[in-house]
Parts: C-alpha cells; sequence; structure tokens
C-alpha cells in the first residue's frame, strides 16, 4: 500500500481543484467553441477575421506559454491598472488574480479553439432538410436549437468533443505552475519534502486514469444516446 | 407491407354546387422573388378555399418550389401579400431585404400550413411517434398524452401503426413519406403544401403515398401541390396551374387545363409527359 506520509488528505482536496478546474474549463471551452464555430460559419466579415484570429493564436502557441502569458501578463496589466487608479484618483486597491479563476479562463479559452474546430464541421454536417422541416413547422430558432440543431450536431461533435475533453482533463496539470494547489502541484511539494516522488507521482497517475476511465464510460453513454436512430438496421 | 385497402371509405368532399363559396384559408396576389438578378417568380397570385386542391406544373425551373416555399416563408417574397385565415403578413424593408414584421406571427402562421417534402425530412434522431409529436407539443402546447393519442390515430390512418417506434433510418422511402405526411397533419394545419412527394421514391413505393394524398383530398384537406403524376393531378385537383419562367400561363379546372389546353407552350410541355 501506498505511504502517502500524511499527505492523503490534502492530495484529495487536490484531485477536487483539479475536477473542478477541468469542468468549468470544459464549460467555458463549450461555450467559446460554438460562439466560435457560429462566427467562423457567418457571412459576415468581422466575426469571421475575429474567428480566424482567434484560433489560430491559441494553436500556434504552446499551451504552457500561453498561460504564463496570461496569468503573468495579466497580473501585469492589473498592477499597472491599480497603479493607474492610485495615482489618477488615489484610490488604493490591489487587484490580485486568482490562481484558479486565471486557470479556469485560460484553459477554457485554449480548448474553446480545440472545440470551434469541431463544432464547425459538426454544425455543417447537419442535414439542412431537417432544420427546415421544424422551420416549417413554426418552431422558434430557440426552439430548433435545443431540440433538433443541437441533438444532431452532438452526434457528429461527439468523437471530436471526447477527445478534446480528454487532452483538457490532462492539460489541467499545467496549472500548478501559476500556483494553483491542483493534485499535481501537491504531490510535487510532498516529493520534495519526503523525498519520494516516485510514491506521489504514481498515486497522481491513477487518479488521472481513474478520471479519464470515468470519462470513457459516460462519452460511451452519451454516444449511445446521441447516435440512437444512426444505425442502419431494418427490422 | 401495409396496403391503404385497410383504410375506412371517406365522407365526401364538399359539394362544388353549394350555394356560398368556402371560405378562404390561404391568400396571395402578386408573388415576386428574384435570386441575384434572375426573377424566379414575377408575380403570382393564388386563392385556396376550404377544400381546394390546387396542383402547380410546369418543367424544371418554372418556380413551382419556390413558389410553395414562399407560401410558409421558407423563402421570404421579394412583393406581393399573404394572408392566412384572413390575417395578413406585414412586411417590412431591411438592409438584409424585405422581411416579415413578426417573427411570432410567421411562426403562428407556418404552424397553420404545413409542408411535406421531397426528401422526407423527418428528424433522424427521433423515433416515428417522437416526430409526430414534436410540434402539437412544443409548439401548439398540448400535452405528451393527448398528442400520443392523436399521432397513434395519425399512424392508422397513414397505415404505420406498427412503425411507431422505428427510427427513420429503419423505414423505406414509402413510408417516411408516409410519417412525413402524418407529421404535418398533426398541426391540424388549414392548408398543406406538397412539393413532390412522390418524385423521391422508388416507382413502387408511389402508390401508397399518393394512396394517402388522394384520402386527405376527399376528405376536403386544403392542400396544394407540385407533382409530375399527372393522372394523380387530373383526379385529385380542383385546379391546375401551369407555371412557365415565374409566370402562372394558364389555370382552370383539371380537365380544361390538361385536355383542352390553349397555349402552345402548355401542349408542348403536356406531350412530353
Ligand atoms: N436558393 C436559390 N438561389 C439561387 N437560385 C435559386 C435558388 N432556389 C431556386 N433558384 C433558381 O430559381 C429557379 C426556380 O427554381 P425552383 O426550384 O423553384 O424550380 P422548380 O419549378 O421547382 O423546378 P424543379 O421541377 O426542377 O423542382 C431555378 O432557375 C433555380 O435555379
Ligand atoms: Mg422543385
Amino acid at each position: 500500500m501506498l505511504n502517502l506520509h500524511g499527505y492523503g488528505m490534502r492530495l484529495i482536496e487536490g484531485a477536487l481543484v483539479t475536477v473542478e478546474l477541468a469542468a468549468l474549463s470544459l464549460i467555458i471551452a463549450v461555450l467559446l467553441g460554438l460562439v466560435t464555430a457560429s462566427a467562423k460559419l457567418s457571412k459576415r466579415r468581422l466575426p469571421h477575421l475575429l474567428a480566424t484570429l482567434y484560433t489560430t493564436l491559441i494553436r500556434g502557441v504552446p499551451d504552457l506559454v500561453l498561460m504564463m502569458l496570461f496569468f503573468f501578463g495579466g497580473q501585469v496589466l492589473m498592477n499597472d491598472v491599480s497603479d493607474w487608479l492610485y495615482a489618477r484618483f488615489g484610490l488604493d486597491l490591489f487587484i490580485n488574480i486568482d490562481a484558479f479563476i486565471a486557470g479556469v479562463l485560460t484553459i477554457g479559452l485554449i480548448f474553446g479553439a480545440y472545440m470551434g474546430e469541431t463544432f464547425r464541421g459538426a454544425i455543417q454536417a447537419v442535414d439542412k432538410g431537417q432544420v427546415e422541416a421544424a422551420t416549417a413547422c413554426g418552431m422558434s430558432r430557440a426552439l430548433i436549437f435545443r431540440r433538433i440543431r443541437f441533438p444532431l450536431m452532438m452526434r457528429h461533435a461527439l468523437p471530436g468533443l471526447s477527445n478534446n475533453w480528454l487532452v483538457l482533463l490532462k492539460t489541467t496539470a499545467l496549472v500548478s505552475v501559476i500556483g494553483l494547489s491542483d493534485m499535481v502541484r501537491v504531490a510535487t511539494q510532498a516529493s520534495k519534502t519526503t523525498l519520494e516522488p516516485f510514491t506521489f507521482m504514481l498515486f497522481v497517475a491513477v487518479i488521472y486514469l481513474l478520471l479519464t476511465s470515468l470519462s470513457e464510460w459516460v462519452i460511451k453513454r452519451l454516444t449511445r444516446k446521441y447516435n440512437a436512430g444512426f444505425t442502419r438496421g431494418r427490422s | 407491407m401495409t396496403t391503404m385497402t385497410t383504410l375506412q371509405p371517406s365522407e365526401s368532399r364538399p359539394s362544388p354546387v353549394s350555394s356560398e363559396p368556402a371560405e378562404v384559408l390561404l391568400r396571395v396576389e402578386g408573388i415576386k422573388k428574384r435570386f441575384g438578378d434572375t426573377h424566379v417568380l414575377k408575380g403570382i397570385s393564388l386563392t385556396a378555399r376550404r377544400g381546394d386542391v390546387i396542383t402547380l406544373i410546369g418543367s424544371s425551373g418554372s418556380g413551382k418550389s419556390t413558389f410553395l416555399r414562399c407560401l410558409n416563408l421558407l423563402e421570404q417574397p421579394d412583393g406581393g401579400e399573404l394572408e392566412i385565415h384572413g390575417q395578413p403578413v406585414h412586411f417590412t424593408t431591411t438592409r438584409h431585404g424585405r422581411v416579415p414584421q413578426d417573427e411570432k406571427r410567421v411562426q403562428w402562421m407556418r404552424s397553420r400550413v404545413a409542408m411535406v417534402f421531397q426528401n422526407f425530412n423527418l428528424w433522424s434522431h427521433m423515433t416515428l411517434l417522437e416526430n409526430i409529436i414534436e410540434a402539437p407539443i412544443h409548439v401548439q402546447g398540448y400535452s405528451r398524452a393527448e398528442a400520443i393519442n392523436e399521432a397513434r390515430c395519425l399512424l392508422a390512418k397513414v397505415g404505420l401503426e406498427e412503425r411507431a417506434d422505428h427510427y427513420p433510418s429503419q423505414l423505406s422511402g414509402g413510408q417516411q413519406q408516409r410519417g412525413a405526411i402524418a407529421r404535418a397533419l398533426a398541426m391540424n394545419p388549414d392548408v398543406m403544401l406538397f412539393d413532390e412527394p412522390t418524385s423521391a421514391l422508388d416507382p413502387e413505393l408511389v402508390g401508397d403515398v399518393l394512396a394517402v394524398m388522394r384520402r386527405l383530398a376527399e376528405e376536403g384537406r386544403t392542400m396544394v401541390l407540385v407533382t409530375h403524376e399527372m393522372d394523380f393531378a387530373r383526379d385529385v385537383s380542383t385546379r391546375i396551374m401551369y407555371l412557365n419562367q415565374g409566370e402562372v400561363e394558364e389555370e382552370g379546372p383539371p380537365q380544361q387545363v390538361l385536355d383542352t389546353p390553349r397555349s402552345n407552350r402548355l401542349r408542348q410541355f403536356l406531350s412530353t409527359r
């Protein structure tokens, strides 16, 4: 059995941080991805240009670099803003970027770009005739999205979405560099004090493996749900 | 394979010689539509009274589909007026062209004018029953139980009661189209539009779909349809409109239009059928 030298509780807390971070980042990434995909499919120039700029930037720069850029760059910006506020209005407030929020926003922003590509293909794959049939029934655009477009799109998006999720989950390990006490950071500290890195990294690896296996199980169920009606075969 | 022979004999259609003309359900005046520089519709008018079956004929590209799509505003006409059940649709001109003033009104109107498509367009992620109850529940606000009851009656009517829980991919083209007709009927629309409903079907499946449509016509359903099935058109239509290059070249009762055509072009068109 693993001897965790009393770090067990803190590691579990770290694992919870990892899960929360991943889940919130996923939500942001999905929303951003939907917006980006619609912008890229839009006939208007400006949204299209902005979306292209965004995805090009994100895909061209390593995640780790982006994360430090956003976090430390963001902090410098905030310091400048508070200096300016102090000089100009005598307001003395120090805005500190919260590592958790910064982590969520950064990972969300990074994966939003990848989700955008996934959703773009999926939206294009939706049969226009089925959307038209819904329009012809008097459904509103919101209702059509919820009842027709989204489920039809999900069938095409799910493989890419699942893949992005698994990578996103593992990318959360990067937030330890910005000082967030996720599972990896706790394990790193514990390794340093106890000089048993193997023990702690093994623990972390097992937790990640559990999380990804759980994800695979959920993905399988979702795939079954959104593939209903698409498996050909006559009765 | 279910056949239509199980259907009950239907009530007779409203007598054409009744003293008062039937109520006007759909009226359009001078519908115009262009795509870029091509004028696809050059001012077409149509009045559908209760029980009318109006068939549009014409060669490929004459604008039949575009006109039909204008009737429930899947396509926005650039000019002309549109009235359903005496309620006009108002248009305004914006940067994006001429659009209906009130989206809610358009949605209501579409729910009164149902459309059956050439490619069926059943929602592939729903079973046949779910397809049929979708709009009654989410657009018209019926309870699930009410909608399911009604849907089962409609499925029986189109000979698909055993197929309720099948997905569209598990049905033949003819079954899908009869399902699509049931889905349209579920909204109890004032007018039903059909755009070449049998053109995508294998020849042996056409008969079942036409039988369902024939029965709807006999029940006094108001329908506007595009079809190349001339015998069927002759039997069920109250009026036939011949479209040529976005204009109505000739119209009237089927015998008159099909047997004694006045224009050369129509004569030529009919001789190639
Ligand atoms: N969305 C569109 N954009 C540009 N042109 C279009 C569009 N829809 C239709 N058209 C053009 O409008 C004309 C009329 O088309 P429409 O589909 O109404 O003809 P149709 O009578 O239904 O022909 P068919 O018998 O082949 O179905 C055609 O020349 C077609 O190319
Ligand atoms: Mg057509």
